[in-house]
């Protein structure tokens, strides 16, 4: 087997594959090779055919298909390849890639540097362990969508929709203007998990109602799926006997969260982060490999593709210039303290000078109004950026200018949290 | 004289803005904190539009559906309407994003048109 090589190669051809791949080639990568198990590139964009796209990135309202195509004629622009149909089986430690497709066969692959975008993936009904018969009918909501806006297939005509992430209630309104019945979107939070643009614009322009803190605990049905039983939960999520009822329904579509997609960042051997559930990885986005970096929802699952380019772009950038940089010095880590669930990056090079701003993502454990997040290093207060609302749905961005950055002591871990507020 | 309330969309904070409006015109509006905030919920509380997106059918590609949208807002009350005489649209590929499929559809002024490119 040939083996080719490659400056950076990029597993996955979505919003974080084509941003970094761009930014590679931009910065003096020559060859940069894209790989895409679909047999287009785009990733899950091709299929959100709804706006609300760009307005962060291009200060424009595109639709995720729009979104996409920015990014696919720029990486024809630039130089970039892609090649489709092809899936990435392995990933080594020392960057070689093994493929498989039916044009190419298999293929052996050794790159400068790697970039891992495989995306994420949505969370099935055996992840919630609902009860009940196994009848057709049932879908992620995810995979009605490219039924939908991709292959023309109406999963349904009566639906119920379960969880009220973004997806789910996109798709409540899609199901809706394709002429199905939306019985609710059922939630077991007290609260939606979804921007509330998307509350506003998908339920409650079209009387779709959503039952907070109720969830599905029962599938009936013989070949297809005939009705679900709601009931209401407590505050520890336990279903509340005596508030059962019946809905029917012949399609039950899941929008129960998404995981990021690790299995090749784990055959690479990085280290994953269990709060995230996706690689550690510095503010380069640099992995616990050297010269593999990791960007977008194989990281952390963004609300936006928007902060998914962002992210790409760090990313892309660093694997250009992999094999020229400095190998880095040492990192402090980024603790996760009260009120928060995740902070991305989880290390931090503070030794290295910069002029961009440090960007740190996160997200909060509880809604909160009028709140610090502090940084503090030994317990000692460091820098403290004043919020005015934070949700668990809502991605929080920070921006640490390198002033800031001065502040901190260089070789000693940071914690972030979440003071006052109510 | 009609109540109405509505949750701001502009950011976050999710402010509840209330309305009295009489004979559709707007007589007293509060609740909100932003001027963007009071621009919305004005709009939104008289003549309430929004970006409509969907997907038609499409012959000679792997996919069978293209995404279209209309290229500026829609009266809400016409979303149905528009996605009933797309249903009987039937294209063929080459189509370029950007493209119109129908025009100044029933009379809004805006165009239904391709959100991304499809070839063969």
């Amino acid at each position: 087997m040939k083996t080719y090589e490659i400056d950076v190669l990029v597993v996955g051809g979505g919003p974080a594959g084509l941003g970094a791949a761009i930014k590679a080639r931009e910065n003096g990568a020559r060859k940069v090779l894209v790989l895409e198990r679909d047999f287009e590139p785009g990733g899950i964009l091709n299929q959100c055919i709804h706006n609300g796209f760009g307005l962060q990135y291009f200060s424009a309202e595109l639709t995720g298909t729009e979104y996409a195509g920015r990014f696919i004629r720029r990486a024809g622009q630039t130089g970039v390849e892609i090649q489709t149909d092809t899936m990435v089986l392995d990933v080594k430690p020392s960057r070689e890639v093994i493929t498989s497709s039916a044009k190419y066969g298999l293929q052996r692959f050794q790159a400068k540097s790697i970039v891992l975008a495989m995306g994420c993936r949505e969370r099935t009904r055996d992840a919630i362990q609902i009860y009940g018969s196994r009848p057709s009918g049932i879908f992620t909501a995810g995979t009605a969508q490219r039924f939908t806006n991709i292959e023309g297939f109406i999963p349904g005509r009566q639906v119920v929709v379960l969880g009220s992430g973004d997806i789910g209630l996109i798709m409540a309104r899609r199901m809706k203007l394709e002429g199905c019945e939306v019985q609710g979107v059922y939630e077991l939070l007290p609260y939606t998990n979804g921007l509330s643009r998307n509350v506003v614009q998908c339920l409650n322009d079209f009387s779709i109602p959503l039952y907070l803190q109720q969830t599905v605990t029962s599938i009936y049905g013989g070949e297809r799926i005939a009705g679900v039983t709601t009931q209401k939960v407590d505050k520890k999520q336990n279903p509340l006997p005596g508030t059962e009822e019946y809905v029917p329904c012949d399609t039950l579509l899941l929008s129960v969260g998404l995981i990021p997609e690790n299995e090749l960042s784990r055959k690479a051997g990085v280290r994953i982060d269990s709060r995230t559930g996706g690689p550690l990885v510095d503010q380069n986005r640099m992995t616990t490999v050297p010269g593999i970096f990791a960007c977008g929802n194989v990281v952390q699952v963004h609300d936006l593709a928007d902060d998914v380019t962002v992210e790409s772009e760090i990313a892309g950038l660093a694997a250009a210039g992999f094999a020229e940089e400095e190998p880095p010095g040492k990192k402090a880590r980024v603790l996760v303290g009260n009120g928060l669930r995740y902070v991305v990056p989880q290390e931090i090079e503070l030794s290295r000078n910069r002029e961009e701003p440090l960007l740190l993502f996160m997200r909060a454990e509880l809604p909160r109004r009028k709140v610090n997040i502090v940084i503090s290093q030994g317990g000692m207060e460091k820098l403290k950026f004043p919020q005015p609302f934070i949700k668990p749905g809502e991605i929080i961005a920070l921006s640490v200018t390198s002033e800031m950055l001065g502040e901190l002591e260089i070789d000693q871990d940071i914690e972030l949290k979440v003071e006052g507020g109510g | 004289m009609e109540e109405k309330k509505l949750i701001c969309v502009i950011c976050p904070v999710g402010c509840e803005v209330s309305a009295t409006l009489e004979d559709g015109e707007l007589k007293d509006i509060n609740g909100y904190r932003c001027a963007q905030g009071e621009e919305y919920a004005r709009e939104e509380f008289t003549s309430p539009s929004r970006i409509l997106t969907a997907t038609v059918w499409i012959k000679g590609s792997r996919v069978s559906q293209l995404p279209v949208r209309s290229n500026r807002p829609l009266p809400r009350p016409k979303l149905e309407e528009v996605m009933a005489l797309l249903a009987r649209e039937k294209l063929e590929v080459p189509i370029k994003e950007g493209q119109i499929i129908i025009e100044n559809i029933l009379g809004t002024g805006a165009d239904i048109v391709s959100s991304r490119d499809l070839e063969k």
